[in-house]
């Protein structure tokens, strides 16, 4: 129909709102924003990766696209739907086509349920996606594509090793047939040599389903290897996004950089490298965010206009950065002397 | 004390170190032929996945051993002297004096009920015999040392009024607080973030050359070994398969277990093609393969290899991996 195709999901200034209430009857003594102002899109067929430390609310994105938290104002729109207010009912057949893997193989699967319970939950909520009589035939179908033998649908979970696990866990979010994946570190629980397989079983799947994914981790490897274009979080907002190439390239944000810089690597003398930043300070709380620019308080380059003025999302470099001085920091791309 | 021993010793030597859990089943070995040695000052990692023994080896070195596992074999030497032999009494003394640990999840290593002073100043007044006051203000010191701000003052805060990065110094100060000349951090950095993870690790290098102690680092995270020791020995199946310093271990592996590790990490440089991986899982401990524990995984596995146990053979570079195939696998092209 239109030339350049439309994004399978687009997140427009969201916002999500927790009140903080007193033990004391329930009175709301403050609200915290966890995510304070987020616009996100991903094309079909394509992995968003969300990047950034616990706090940042990249978890809370994430429920919020899929309806566990209820965002306070802006709009997500998926297939060309608002759906952010939509009724129980529609959510409930939005569900299919969007599903969550979680972080902890353990504690996503019932302990009481046998493997084909678990991957056919969805099927008594949507009895109307496959007939009762092929559903034994599905599952099995479900279990070999995500690499577990169909003969063991009558284990349950505790039989499993984590990696295993997670494999449940991917389908039973298969087997509903979404359209959108929501991994929220599905691979941190795993040791290396698992992770690696789940990632390739993502990728493989990505490729043979069409799936887009929404990944959320804090290892900036493997949102490197998964996504096509990322999101860095900071307090709630985002800071940077764009093409994964680019912003691993150059970040253009002071924290995008100092949190690769960060990230340990194996081999450190085999590749060139920029001089480690190890920030100053703590996270400041959410309760009470700085002025300005929220990083500043952490930043190695803020100046007075960073206390004053809260740099918006802005084109530089070929991707969307907020800090009032992206194209210095773009342009001292060699080692940085931290203050 | 003018007398150079005649014997170099060094400061912490495991030898042949097999540590057996319990069972109605008869139970498994743990830990089976581990040795190791540490000088003062040194730092050695030990590196591996869940299930190859790399914290049950730290935990019997520091006489930590759950109720259900003993020491089943071998030696474990703190400057010269034989910790399983040695009374239990004894080898608590030596704990937290002369050997400290640092545990992976900093909110169930903190008391939650009594305030950060109230358990750091315990250390110096049961240990060292201080008085409350002058434990007080040796507690001061130990968490200023650790970079935490305010710190006469934040003393009579509670656990959880720290955040995570802050509540893992409160615990590097109760495992340096007497000065130990070995510090174990077990997944010191593990449970929190990038940031967080950088700081705490310059922390732990910067008070290991102002105190010259020797740090054995567990880890299952092949980038943090990278950035703060000299050698690792790798853990697969509760033996050492390879051990050596760490660029040559990382650059040229001498086991096919090392090498499938390193490849099978993504980089940060580029993205594309699936990434290789180690076929498998890791072996049940109530039913390892025979011979090497490794060759069913193994892509360089021959016949000898289920037959025959590969013992730890001395390698060029200062490296000994226990493969029977160590010279072919150095010879491959390194791993990108």
């Amino acid at each position: 129909m239109t030339l350049s195709p439309e994004p399978l999901l687009s997140i427009d200034d969201l916002r999500v709102t927790f009140a903080v209430r007193s033990t004391f009857l329930r009175r709301t003594l403050m609200e915290v924003s966890s995510v304070a102002g987020v616009s996100l899109s991903v094309m079909p067929g394509k992995t968003l990766g969300i990047v950034g430390e616990s706090g940042c609310g990249k978890s809370t994105t994430a429920r919020a696209i899929i309806g566990l938290d209820k965002p306070s104002s802006g709009t997500i729109t998926f297939a060309g739907e608002r759906i952010e207010m939509a009724s129980p009912q529609r959510r409930r057949q939005l569900a299919r086509d969007m599903q969550m893997i979680y972080q902890d193989p353990f504690a996503s699967l019932n302990p009481r349920k046998t493997v084909a319970q678990i991957i056919g939950e969805g099927w008594q909520v949507h009895p109307d996606l496959l007939h009762a009589t092929e559903r034994n035939a599905e599952t099995a179908l479900l279990m070999r594509k995500v690499g577990l033998d169909p003969a063991l649908s009558d284990r349950f979970p505790h039989q499993f090793s984590g990696g295993q696990r997670q494999r449940i866990g991917i389908a039973r979010a298969l087997a509903l047939r979404p359209r959108l994946l929501i991994c929220d570190e599905p691979v941190s629980a795993l040791d290396v040599s698992v992770q690696a397989q789940t990632l390739n079983l993502l990728s493989d799947l990505q490729h043979e389903l069409g799936l887009t994914y929404v990944f959320i981790a804090h290892d900036l490897s493997v949102v490197r290897h998964v996504s096509n274009t990322i999101a860095v979080m900071y307090l709630g907002r985002i800071v940077e996004t764009g093409a994964v190439g680019q912003i691993y390239a150059s970040p253009a944000h002071p924290y995008t950089r100092a949190l690769m810089s960060a990230a340990p690597i194996p081999r450190p003398w085999a590749v060139s490298r920029p001089a480690r930043i190890v920030l100053k300070g703590e996270l400041p709380s959410p309760l009470a965010p700085p002025s300005g620019c929220r990083f500043h308080t952490r930043c190695w380059m803020a100046r007075e206009q960073c206390r004053t003025d809260e740099p918006k999302l802005r084109e530089v470099a070929g991707r969307q950065t907020a800090c009032h001085f992206a194209e210095e920091v773009v342009a001292t791309a060699g080692p940085v002397g931290t203050p | 004390m003018t007398v150079p021993k005649q014997i170099h010793e060094p400061l912490l030597a495991v030898e042949s170190l097999a540590v057996r859990f319990g069972g109605v089943d008869g139970g498994f070995l743990a830990l089976e032929d581990v040795s190791f040695q540490l000088e003062a000052g040194e730092t050695l990692s030990l590196l591996g996945e869940s299930g190859s023994g790399k914290s049950v080896t730290a935990q019997a070195v520091m006489a930590l051993l759950p109720g259900n596992a003993e020491i089943s074999g071998g030696h474990i030497a703190f400057s010269g002297e034989d910790l399983v032999s040695l009374p239990r009494s004894r080898t608590r003394a030596l704990c937290g004096t002369q050997m400290g640990m640092i545990f992976q999840d900093p909110l169930t290593a903190l008391n939650p009920v009594f305030t950060v002073g109230d358990q750091i100043a315990e250390l110096f007044q049961v240990r060292q015999g201080y008085g409350r006051r002058t434990a007080w203000s040796a507690a001061a010191d130990v968490i200023d040392a650790v970079g935490i701000p305010d710190a006469r003052h934040r003393l009579n805060a509670y656990p959880h009024q720290f955040s995570g990065g802050m509540r893992q110094r409160l615990v590097i100060a109760m495992a340096i607080a007497l000065k130990p000349r070995l510090l174990i951090a077990d997944e010191p950095t593990t449970a929190l973030d990038v940031t967080v993870q950088a700081q705490i690790m310059e922390l732990i290098g910067n008070l290991q050359r102002e105190t010259g102690m020797a740090l054995l680092l567990i880890t299952h995270d092949l980038g943090v070994v990278a950035d703060v020791t000299d050698r690792v020995a790798i853990m697969y199946a509760g033996r050492i398969v390879e051990t050596g310093p760490v660029r040559v271990v990382y650059d040229h592996p001498a086991h096919p277990y090392t090498r499938g590790l390193m490849s099978s990490i993504p980089s940060l440089d580029e993205s594309d093609g699936p990434l290789s991986t180690i076929p498998g899982l890791p072996p049940n401990p109530r039913d390892r393969p025979s011979g090497c524990p490794f060759h069913p995984r193994c892509s360089f596995a021959k016949p000898v290899c289920a037959v025959e146990r590969p013992p730890m053979r001395a390698l060029s570079g200062g490296r000994m991996a226990a493969c029977h195939f160590a010279e072919e696998v150095v010879r491959l092209d390194p791993v990108s």
